[in-house]
């Protein structure tokens, strides 16, 4: 990897904003790539663009992880806020199939079930309900665990560590 | 009809790009997370690990994927979990990637759709299947750290957010499918035997609601994954990347081979303070643990309550070395676990004493229990070591007792203080004379077998007379052996493993250069330490010899008729337990010739303990310890010899002088002298034996 890195002049500042800008403009034109596919009505533009995404995601990754200094004040601002972020990535994202299982839980006691492709005998029903229901505990029960475990471990963590900062370099030294 | 579906049925032009566009956004975040730590990686010392890619290869299918050393007999209900675990979601990303193959591929590349008919039949039960087993394993998981909580368990926030992130996702994917299936009532619906009754009471709903609902579901379950993605990196989900490189490129020399200081007189530094001196697979080590705890189960200073704790060792230098990376350090929780409240405290410490106590460090017998255990190969051993290195050659700090066995290590070549003229004293109780190299070389002659008998067994009141029943044994078995005498000298196992690497090596050299003098080839012991040393660590140094312990070559003689035990024998009967010595057992995977040796007396009924061969339980003297104070927690021996105890059995027999040592030591101080004895298995061989003929007048003159 330092070869390579080397190869594309990493070590240097130019290099590096070389760098840079290649897998910004790989993430650029892959997007594009994409959207004009999609619009025309190419689907195998799918798989360039997406590709394009992605290595230029994973190279943005790698050259931002590599480059020195390392963002400091937005790595403060996510550790410090993670766990706020952490909860309303959770229930925003779990609500929807949380709702969809309560609609599979009431559904069983909806006398007015539609077509039912010659599938509404009660037991299909009532087992569907139960999956739903297992399905609705565990969703619900896992995410009330993690949020609650997260919310405790930030707790914690103020108690504990005042000055939870990081450093700047890898080897220990403050930029 | 032809069964399949409709890929990205539902779903809007915006969220068809938006999945493509957004992509570089948990690519980006996992990149990131991992040249991270590569990059800390990359901090330590060279060290090759990049030979033989074959046998790397295998390892890592047959280690990780395959959870060789995640499932094994002793971890069953965790071996099982994470298996169901890995398997269901393996099974789920590659039905993913299967999806992709069809729509972005093979249908608008080559105008070819597999993913139809018994295919697409298979696919659906297959992908409910693999979703059931990962809720269940992730259910096994939750009851395990919330309901069973073995102690060897902390249980964090991190851990917990894992967990609920593979329900969530597992259960979008199936209300997903339920939602398609109850607007289209596709006539297949049953092979996905999940999704199918569940999307039953959801037909109730008008279809309005459903594709709306379906739509919400979908951008929720994309959304999910790419969080998931973005943040597995900075998290425990990392050990699906990092134990795999880790046991992949795991040592491939022998556990019991500890590395030398090379150019140990050019040297600036000793041993390990700061993270430059590590070597970068030990680095790649701290980032490898999952916090799994299983190295806690068998380690003997956790079980007697000693502030070392190997898990939270190889934590507590990870979250430095997080620290000091500047990655996110993610976990502080858990409620007795200190090392996890150290996560985050920055990179401004000493590395010992701010990070990791000299207590953990000298607390260590270096038994490798830790390292037998850890299902990702983390190696616990060699890095304690070098911390000690440092201490001992670089501070000069170590326990007050062991200054005296470094004084007579280097005075007269062993931890005692008997004068190597003293060695061969033993030989005096013999009813026949054993010849010394110098003896046998002045005298033209070559000899089969070096017996190497080691500091205690020729010093040691109790040990030499294991000494004294093994060379009757080679007599009565006609060997024609030889010991070195007053030129035998420590191997340098002790000065070793409690860090002197100077003083260590200045004996081994000497050793080799003896043994090498006399142009030995094979070698018999029965002293584990100095069988470890110069079977693994002397080719290092260009001592190459055949070399067996003498629980194996006693097997040997036994089966080969050489000798043979009286049937009449009364010396052991009744039950019988073995103790496997670590440096014997899982340093060397000598487990069944001692096991075969003790059942070859008559009336012999053997019985294991609870902790047997490689789980077996550290007698406490390894690692210099049987030279130290045991000054904190309670004491190793003792908590082994109330186990022997626990089998009922009257003799417990060891084929180590150092557990021989420890357990005399154990059984008077656990007050059981009236009902248990400690023997070596060459004691009761040689008390059993019947003599068949006088020997051989070359091998015993």
């Amino acid at each position: 990897m330092k070869r390579l890195w080397s190869t594309f002049g990493g070590n240097e500042p130019a290099g590096a904003r070389r760098l840079t800008a290649a897998t910004v403009a790989s993430v650029v034109v892959g997007v594009l790539v994409i959207v004009v596919g999609n619009l025309a009505g190419w689907g195998w533009t799918r798989i360039i663009g997406a590709t394009m995404i992605s290595i230029g995601g994973l190279g943005l990754g790698i050259v931002i992880a590599l480059v020195e200094p390392r963002r400091e004040r937005l790595h403060t601002v996510i550790a410090r806020q993670r766990t706020t972020i952490a909860i309303a990535i959770a229930i925003i994202l779990v609500l929807p199939v949380v709702a969809v299982l309560v609609a599979a839980v009431v559904g069983l006691f909806d006398g007015n079930l539609r077509n039912t492709g010659g599938a509404s005998s009660a037991g299909l029903r009532i087992g569907g309900t139960l999956v739903g229901l297992f399905l609705l505990v565990a969703s619900v029960a896992s995410t009330g665990i993690a949020v609650r475990a997260t919310r405790r471990a930030d707790r914690n963590a103020a108690k504990h560590l005042p000055h939870n900062e990081a450093s700047t370099t890898p080897t220990g030294e403050r930029a | 009809m032809i069964p399949t579906r409709q890929i990205e049925w539902n779903v809007h032009t915006l969220g068809q790009i938006a999945i493509y566009v957004l992509l570089f956004v948990p690519a980006g975040f996992l990149a990131y997370g991992a040249a991270r730590r590569v990059r800390m990686w990359r901090i330590g010392k060279p060290e090759n690990r990049f030979n033989e890619w074959g046998t790397r290869l295998r390892g890592a299918i047959t280690k990780s994927i395959l959870h060789g050393r995640i499932a094994r007999p002793q971890n069953r209900y965790g071996g099982l979990m994470h298996l169901m675990i890995f398997w269901g979601f393996v099974t789920l990303l590659i039905g993913t990637i299967i999806v992709m193959i069809e729509d972005d591929i093979t249908v608008p590349i080559f105008h070819f759709s597999f993913y139809r008919g018994s295919f697409y039949l298979g696919y659906k039960f297959v992908m409910n299947l693999a979703g059931l087993l990962l809720i269940a394993g992730v259910l096994m998981a939750f009851w395990r750290r919330l309901v069973r909580r073995p102690t060897t368990q902390e249980t964090s926030a991190d851990d917990l957010v894992l967990l609920a992130f593979l329900v969530v996702l597992t259960v979008q994917g199936y209300v997903l499918h339920a939602l398609r299936l109850a607007v289209t009532q596709d006539p297949w619906g049953g092979w996905s035997f999940v999704s199918y009754p569940l999307s039953i009471p959801l037909r109730g709903l008008p279809t309005g609601v459903l594709t709306a609902l379906h739509q919400a579901n979908w951008w929720s379950h994309f959304l999910t994954t790419f969080a998931f993605l973005a943040y597995a990196a900075y998290s425990k989900m990392m050990h699906a990347f990092t134990s795999l490189v880790n046991v992949f490129f795991r040592r491939l020399e022998p556990v019991g081979r500890l590395d030398p200081i090379e150019n140990l007189e050019e040297a600036e530094s000793f041993g390990i303070s700061r993270l430059e001196d590590f070597t970068w697979p030990q680095l790649m080590n701290l980032d490898a643990c999952m916090h799994c705890g299983r190295c806690l189960e068998y380690c003997p200073t956790v079980a007697t309550g000693k502030p070392l704790r190997p898990r939270d060792l190889i934590l507590e230098i990870g979250g430095y070395m997080a620290d000091a990376g500047g990655l996110f350090s993610g976990e502080l929780d858990a409620d007795a676990n200190n090392a996890r409240f150290r996560w985050g405290e920055g990179p401004e410490r000493y590395l010992i004493g701010g990070v990791v106590s000299a207590e953990e460090i000298w607390d260590c017998t270096t038994c490798g229990a830790c390292m037998e255990q850890c299902p990702v190969l983390i190696e616990h051993v060699p890095l304690i070591v070098g911390l000690r290195r440092h201490l001992v050659l670089e501070q000069g700090e170590f326990p007050d007792e062991v200054t005296n066995v470094f004084n007579n290590l280097e005075r007269v070549g062993s931890p005692y203080q008997f004068p190597p003229s003293q060695r061969d004293a033993w030989t005096k109780k013999l009813a026949h004379p054993v010849r010394s190299m110098a003896e046998v070389a002045g005298a033209g002659e070559e000899v089969e077998v070096l017996f190497f008998v080691g500091c205690l067994g020729s010093f040691d009141n109790r040990n030499q007379k294991t000494t004294i029943a093994l060379a009757q044994i080679l007599q009565a078995a006609g060997i024609n052996f030889a010991i070195l005498g007053k030129e035998e000298s420590c191997t340098g196992d002790p000065a070793r493993r409690i860090g002197n690497e100077y003083l260590a090596q200045m004996l081994a050299q000497k050793t080799v250069e003896t043994l090498n003098a006399y142009s030995v080839k094979k070698i018999v012991t029965a002293c584990p330490h100095c069988f470890n040393a110069i079977k693994n660590e002397y080719p290092q140094i260009g001592g190459n010899y055949t070399v067996v312990h003498h629980s194996e070559l006693i097997n040997q003689l036994l089966d080969e008729g050489r000798i043979r035990v009286d049937p009449e024998s009364a010396v052991a009967q009744g039950k019988v337990t073995y103790h496997d010595p670590c440096y014997l057992g899982r340093y060397n995977q000598v487990y069944d010739d001692p096991r075969s040796v003790v059942t070859a007396l008559p009336g012999v009924e053997m019985v294991e303990m609870a902790r047997n061969r490689n789980t077996s339980f550290c007698c406490g003297g390894g690692g210099g310890h049987l030279f130290m104070e045991e000054t904190r927690g309670s004491r190793i021996n003792q908590a082994r010899v109330a186990e022997a105890l626990d089998t009922g059995a009257e003799i417990l027999a060891a084929s180590c002088p150092f557990c021989m040592t420890m357990f005399e030591d154990g059984v008077t101080g656990a007050g059981a002298t009236e009902r248990m004895q400690v023997r070596d298995i060459a004691e009761l061989i040689a008390e059993a034996m019947v003599i068949i003929a006088e020997p051989d007048a070359t091998s015993a003159t």
